[in-house]
């Protein structure tokens, strides 16, 4: 059932639910967040099979340590934080260096165009948000997508990484950086 | 200060970066861009990808179960192994043998070679010789102590006494120094 059909039961009644062994709101629970986790997954990781391996390994962890999660905290900054934890795991796993290669395809310049708003349209803009993304070091990557894409606080961005929020705010200037010298290399070299 | 280290404050979100970006033109358009970014970053959906999130949710729901599954089998071996420990390790634990400490000297040769040059402050080790006067006085002893033997025979320590059945002999043990318990 898609996100949109579920019925509206609010999320923590569905928690509470979940955690008494209800699987039916465990279901609902896990439909409410898969889009956003699999989005994040795939800016994590920059291929669809490995973010769909960190979103399957994230829902084995829902449900097994679905007692754990705070109500007060709710489920939204668990799951990111399994997520990102699931993705450096299979990042790992594949013994891939803090840059992931990009496939031929993403890394391709496109032709003439101002600026990456008005460049890129739809799946274009994907690709080249992807390959901007994966010129980022893991860490930072994690922080900006986070903070700019799933509106963690960076407090909750703090938490989901382990790290303070001092150094949180540091990776996510560094990553904005990063990110706009990307965009304008790119924009010099297609003017 | 530098325009990059104001790059970073600008990045940064800075509100103190405000009044610099009215003087500065790049700083300007380096957060103007930061701005583009993240509307970019904030708006932009995923790419719509085919993705069969039921089969996800199915394939985590086994998962699921077999993690469980193998959680318990590990935790019951757990206890099995805890429990032989427990049991099992008394049972076999017996006092160690008994080990006689023998101080054995290297032969004479090898502390010869061992000893170092003549330089060093500890004296050399030598070779006991065998003093042919203490042979003598070994053997004379020896000597002195079967010919007392032989001239001072000691009694006899038992004494049998036949009785009238040939099945019954009565043996008389005279006890003597450290015999308490014959």
């Amino acid at each position: 059932m898609p996100p949109h059909t579920a019925p509206k039961i609010p999320e923590a009644d569905l928690l509470r639910r979940a955690q008494s062994d209800n699987q039916e709101a465990l279901e609902q629970l896990i439909m409410l967040h898969e889009h956003r986790i699999f989005a994040l997954a795939l800016r994590m990781t920059g291929n669809v099979a490995d973010a769909q391996d960190a979103v399957q390994e994230t829902l084995i962890r829902l449900h097994l340590g679905i007692r754990k999660i705070d109500a007060v905290r709710g489920v939204g900054p668990w799951l990111c934080a399994v997520a990102v934890n699931a993705c450096r795991d299979i990042g790992r796993r594949r013994q891939r260096s803090r840059l992931i290669p990009m496939p031929a395809g993403a890394i391709e310049i496109p032709d003439s165009m101002p600026d990456p708003e008005r460049r890129f349209s739809g799946r274009e803009s994907e690709q080249c948000l992807r390959s901007g993304l994966a010129t980022l070091p893991e860490k930072e990557r994690a922080a900006l997508i986070l903070r700019e894409m799933h509106g963690l606080t960076t407090a909750e961005v703090a938490r989901t990484l382990g790290s303070s929020e001092v150094t949180v705010r540091s990776q996510i200037s560094g990553a904005r950086l990063k990110l706009r010298r990307f965009f304008r290399r790119r924009e010099e070299v297609s003017l | 200060m530098s325009c990059p280290e104001w790059e970073e404050r600008v990045a940064g979100g800075d509100p103190e970066a405000a009044e610099h970006l009215r003087d500065c033109p790049s700083c300007a358009a380096l957060a103007a861009g930061l701005a583009r970014d993240a509307r970019l970053l904030q708006t932009l959906p995923p790419e719509a990808l085919e993705v069969d999130y039921a089969a996800i949710r199915g394939a985590a729901r086994k998962g699921a179960v077999l993690r469980r599954r193998r959680r318990k089998i590990l935790a019951v071996l757990a206890v099995a192994a805890a429990i032989l420990l427990a049991v099992g390790l008394p049972l076999h634990h017996q006092p160690p043998a008994p080990v006689a400490k023998v101080s054995v000297q290297p032969p004479a040769a090898e502390i010869a070679r061992a000893t170092p040059t003549e330089s060093s402050a500890v004296p050399k080790v030598r070779a006991r010789l065998r003093n042919p006067q203490d042979d003598l006085d070994r053997k004379f002893a020896d000597f002195l102590r079967t010919q007392y033997a032989l001239q001072h025979p000691a009694p006899p320590r038992a004494a049998e006494i036949t009785t009238g059945n040939p099945n019954v002999t009565i043996l008389l043990v005279r006890e003597s120094k450290g015999d308490t318990n014959e």
